[in-house]
Order: structure tokens, then sequence, then C-alpha cells
């Protein structure tokens, strides 16, 4: 008799135990599962206030950058402004096409121009070094030289591709 | 623990010329020294001896529960068991400062070309016109 109490009070505690120690790990769990919310949420925060830190930091040089993409509505006045050098250095030009290029982000496109400029040989020559060193990203495609007969705006001509970016 | 039994564990311990380490040798002893016919246990015969046995049980069963709960204490309290597995944090793109400086200052290198050039004229020959040079 006193031996299966012995039992009963023994697997008693055991379960008393066994209960204790489930709630200790449940408690521990929660507790760390809380303490890495923490963690994220702090490494989260010191990052946002890193980059608004940067981000102000940084203005100067994104709106600086900025100027080196075409505008959102300035393709037309990019357009003149190509034509108008052109006619400052000498040689006629002409945009033949203006077509969007394979790569659109959700901020950038790009544009793909075919530009036709006639005139004097070192003038051409000053237009496609021009077009090379624009101040914008873009970058000369295909260039032919070519050189004709025909006595119209020049004898030498180049038919160039421009590929420039543009903001959507 | 009884007194006697102590007693008598000291004394048996010192007999058998045994350490504390010898306790569970001991243990299994107590099970093994009565055992007769195909019973291997045989309690109610001695109770002398159930006692000692079920002391000696309750006492390395207590033993182990407090070595376990000191251990597990310790664990909780350094932080090393139970511990919920940390998620990946994705890093946002970090805005690369030295690579937007690198960036405007190519492209005002370059905007001091295009107004250089704008500027001065081309030293070029028409590659047409054949140029006429000197008879040495």
């Amino acid at each position: 008799m006193l031996l299966i109490t012995m039992v009963v009070i023994t697997l008693l505690f055991s379960a008393c135990y066994l209960f204790l120690f489930l709630k200790v790990k449940a408690q521990n769990e929660q507790v760390s599962s809380l303490v890495n919310d923490i963690e994220t949420e702090s490494v989260a925060e010191s990052t946002q206030r890193s980059t608004k830190v940067l981000v102000a930091e940084t203005s100067k040089y994104r709106e600086k950058l900025k100027e080196y993409l075409v505008g959102k509505d300035d393709a037309v006045s990019f357009l003149e402004f190509l034509e108008r050098e052109g006619s400052d250095v000498g040689v006629t030009v002409k945009i033949e096409s203006v077509v969007p290029s394979a790569l659109t982000t959700e901020d950038v496109e790009e544009l793909r121009l075919s530009i036709k400029a006639s005139g004097p040989w070192a003038e051409v020559v000053r237009y496609v070094g021009l077009l090379e060193l624009l101040p914008f990203q873009s970058r000369l495609e295909q260039l032919i030289v070519s050189i004709s007969e025909k006595q119209g705006d020049g004898p030498w001509s180049v038919q160039a591709v421009l590929v420039v970016l543009k903001e959507k | 623990m009884d007194r006697g039994v102590c007693r008598q564990y000291s004394w048996y311990l010192k007999k058998n010329k045994m350490s504390l380490f010898h306790l569970p040798v001991w243990f299994i002893s107590l099970f093994r020294r009565k055992a007769s016919g195909n019973s291997r246990f045989s309690f109610g015969q001695d109770p002398d001896r159930d006692w000692k046995v079920l002391l000696a049980s309750f006492f390395v069963i207590a033993l182990v529960a407090v070595g376990m709960s000191i251990f597990v204490y310790t664990k909780v309290d350094q932080g090393e068991i139970f511990l919920v597995d940390k998620k990946e944090v994705t890093q946002p793109k970090v805005l690369d400062r030295f690579q937007l400086e690198k960036t405007v200052s190519f492209f005002e290198s370059r905007n001091e070309d295009f107004l250089s050039l704008k500027r001065q004229p081309l030293q070029t020959l028409d590659p047409f016109i054949p140029v006429v040079k000197p008879k040495k």
C-alpha cells in the first residue's frame, strides 16, 4: 500500500515536473521569439536611420545626376538640342526616327534615335565627337560615314544610332 | 535518508573498500543479492532490504532530478536552450555613395570635354581631298 502511494506520489510529482518543464520551455521560446523580434526591429530601425542620413547627404549628387538624364517631358527639347548643336558646328541634322528601346524599368526608359547629319568633313567629325560626349547617359550604337557626289548640305554625311536614357 | 541506512551504507563501502563512485554497483547488487528461483526481484521477503532498495531508488531519482533541474536552470539562465531561430532579415539595397560620386564625376568630366570640343574645332583633314606633299 505504501509502495503504491509512493509510486502515485512520484508519478504526480513527475507530471508536475513535466508540466513545469514544458511551461518553462514554452515561455522561454516566447521570450526568445520576442528578443529576436526586438533585434530585427532594431536592425531595421538603424538601417532606416542610416538610409535617411545617406539620402540627405547624397541629395545634391542625385539632383546633379538627374540633370544627365533626359527629363520626363524633355524629349522634344532634347531633339531640338541635338539639332541646335549640329547647326552650331555647321552640319545639317535630321532626326529620322525615335523609338523606345528594349530597356525599360519603372523609372527610366531608353530612346533609340536615328540621326542623319551632313556637312563638311571637319564639322561632321566634330558633331560625331559631340554626340559621343553628350552630357547625358547615352551611347552611340551605330555610325556609318559616307560621302556623296551630290553637293547638297555637304559632301560628307553620317548616319548614327544614339541610345539615350530618359526618365519615365 | 535514514541514519541507520547511511551508517550501513558507509560500513558497506568501507568493508568492500569502495568509494561514492561505486554507488551504482552497490545499487544493482541490492537487486541481485537475494535473487532466488525464477524471480530475480523478491520484494516482501526482507523488509529491511526492501526499504533500502526504495530509499536508494528515490535517492537516485532525486539526485537525477536535481541534476537535471540545475542543468536546465543554468541553460535557461544563460539563454542556451529553448531558443527560436532568428528570422533572416533581408537587407534593403543601400545606395552606394562612392559609386554615385564616381558617376557624377564621370558625367562632369564628360560635360567638360563636350564644352571643350564645342569651343575648339577639331584639326582634321578631309580624307577625300588629296594632300600635296613637297618633294624632297
